[in-house]
């Protein structure tokens, strides 16, 4: 077992829930409830990390985010690093590449929340901010939990965009599924075996967890 | 059931502790040794002598291996490696011309290419590659690994090699490249092909020597495979003395003993 490269994909996956949270909760309820121009068009852009093959996003974020162009040498100001071959760089790939897993449940946790609740909320007289706090994230919390399962689990496997805008640096972007992947052509096919087990066994816990809170959801209509 | 404030309270408490867990893993790590970018061909050498060298100073340095062609890329793209130890010589000198390096490069080792087949393979190896010829003949071959010659120095010599035997043409098809020299040997070990052409360096490396049988090809039916090495711009003093070790006696002799014939000093 490779404990750094552990240590650094559970850093990676927990930085990438704390980052993407908040993004992720606002666009998903601007795209469940909001009316307004280009929605479509987010929509795609969100789910598009869904299907773009992995070597397609890492080239296109390795040009961007390279020193050598305009825009990664504003990058390289602002975070003191550059973004290539950096963990601040696989942060936020990884944060793009999540964000379909992230605002997918989100998205219909909100959907799934009758209009009528919202409406009585308003005429409660709470604000907006209240509403959100004290009715919809309460409601939503499912689809909360299960979109950090889900980005938590994606996160510890990604393997193809990480290689190409992190490489495989010890300690910095040799991530788990990376570290796997380095072991087998080192031969060490036994360290291979214990950090695939223990993938494995993290992603069916995750997606246990997915499927019994989308229970939790269908079996409770009112909410918690 | 949980109560509202119940579900509030836990995702709160969720989030701070996904973010105080996270917090203090921020900064790196001090006590790590110098990032250095090595050619997959010098992974069994350059793990013994980066023990050796952690035994001695309490500098652990942090090796990554990969094929020299795709280790350069990303130190022109801005990969923080201190130290390139490369599997050819132009790939060093052209760095030196697109990103700075300090001092002069230099040959530090030089390799051979040896052709393998895991044990029970239909190929019986020998260095002029008639076993290889008989083999493809009687069709007993699918597939043959080499890594890709595109960006891995061993590739390069393979593929020279069999051009040399006039195998190159008969083995299109069968051929299945390695992303490095690394993967290429793993291809060629766990029998995925019936045998292949990958650095001496490994198939003498005690994970491979018991799974395969080698025999070295000759020098003159290659380029030398002439590992050069040098410091980037802004190395430092960690990495400047691991360089200095690897060159020098200590290491030397591990380069020795794994495979690679050492220039005099």
């Amino acid at each position: 077992m490779d404990w750094t490269a552990f240590a650094l994909s559970l850093k990676l996956a927990l930085w990438t829930c704390v980052l993407i949270l908040p993004v992720a909760v606002a666009l998903a309820r601007a795209l469940a409830w909001g009316r307004f121009p280009g929605k479509s068009v987010i929509e795609s852009l969100v789910m598009l990390p869904l299907v773009l093959p992995p070597t397609v996003l890492g080239f296109y974020l390795l040009s961007a985010f390279s020193p050598a162009s305009g825009f990664g040498a504003f990058l390289k100001s602002v975070f003191g690093v550059p973004l290539v071959f950096s963990f601040p760089g696989i942060l936020v790939a990884s944060v793009i590449i999540n964000l379909p897993f992230a605002v997918q449940p989100i998205q219909r946790a909100f959907e799934g929340i009758a209009p009528n609740v919202r409406e009585a909320a308003f005429v409660s007289g709470l604000s907006p901010l209240q509403t959100m706090r004290y009715v919809e994230l309460p409601l939503a919390w499912p689809g909360i939990v299960s979109a950090l399962a889900l980005v938590m689990a994606h996160t510890l496997g990604e393997f193809g965009t990480i290689l190409m805008i992190g490489g495989s640096i010890p300690g910095e972007t040799r991530v788990l599924s990376i570290a796997i992947y380095d072991r087998v052509q080192a031969f060490r096919s036994d360290d291979a075996a214990v950090m695939s087990a223990a993938l494995l066994a993290f992603s069916l816990v995750a997606i246990a967890l997915v499927h019994v809170l989308a229970r939790v959801r269908r079996g409770d209509p009112h909410g918690p | 059931m949980w109560s509202r404030r119940q579900v509030s309270r836990s995702c709160l408490s969720l989030l701070a502790g996904v973010a105080l867990s996270a917090l203090p893993a921020l900064p790196s790590r001090a006590e790590d040794g110098p990032p250095v970018a090595a050619a997959a061909s010098l992974r069994p050498a350059l793990d013994e002598i980066a023990t050796q060298y952690e035994k001695k100073t309490g500098v652990k340095p942090r090796i990554t291996y990969g094929a020299t062609g795709n280790l350069v890329q990303q130190i022109e793209k801005g990969a923080p490696f201190k130290i390139l130890f490369a599997a050819d010589h132009e790939s060093v000198e052209k760095l030196g011309k697109e990103s700075p390096t300090e001092g002069e490069p230099k040959i530090f080792a030089r390799g051979q290419i040896a052709i393998v087949a895991p044990k029970g393979s239909p190929v019986t190896v020998d260095f002029d590659l008639k076993g290889l010829t008989e083999a493809l003949n009687s069709g007993k071959i699918a597939h043959f690994a080499i890594a890709n010659p595109d960006v891995a120095p061993y590739g390069r010599a393979a593929r020279e090699a069999l051009q040399k035997a006039g195998l190159w043409d008969k083995l299109s098809g069968k051929i299945v490249l390695g992303e490095n020299v690394g993967q290429a040997a793993q291809f060629a070990t766990t029998g995925a092909a019936e045998a292949g052409i990958i650095a001496h360096s490994l198939a003498i490396s005690a994970e491979m020597a018991p799974k395969i049988d080698p025999a070295v090809i000759p020098e003159s039916w290659h380029q030398p495979i002439d590992h050069g090495m040098a410091l980037i711009k802004g190395a430092g003093e960690p990495a400047r003395a691991f360089a200095a070790y690897v060159t020098g006696p200590g290491g030397r002799a591990v380069l020795e003993r794994n495979g690679f014939s050492v220039p005099g000093p």
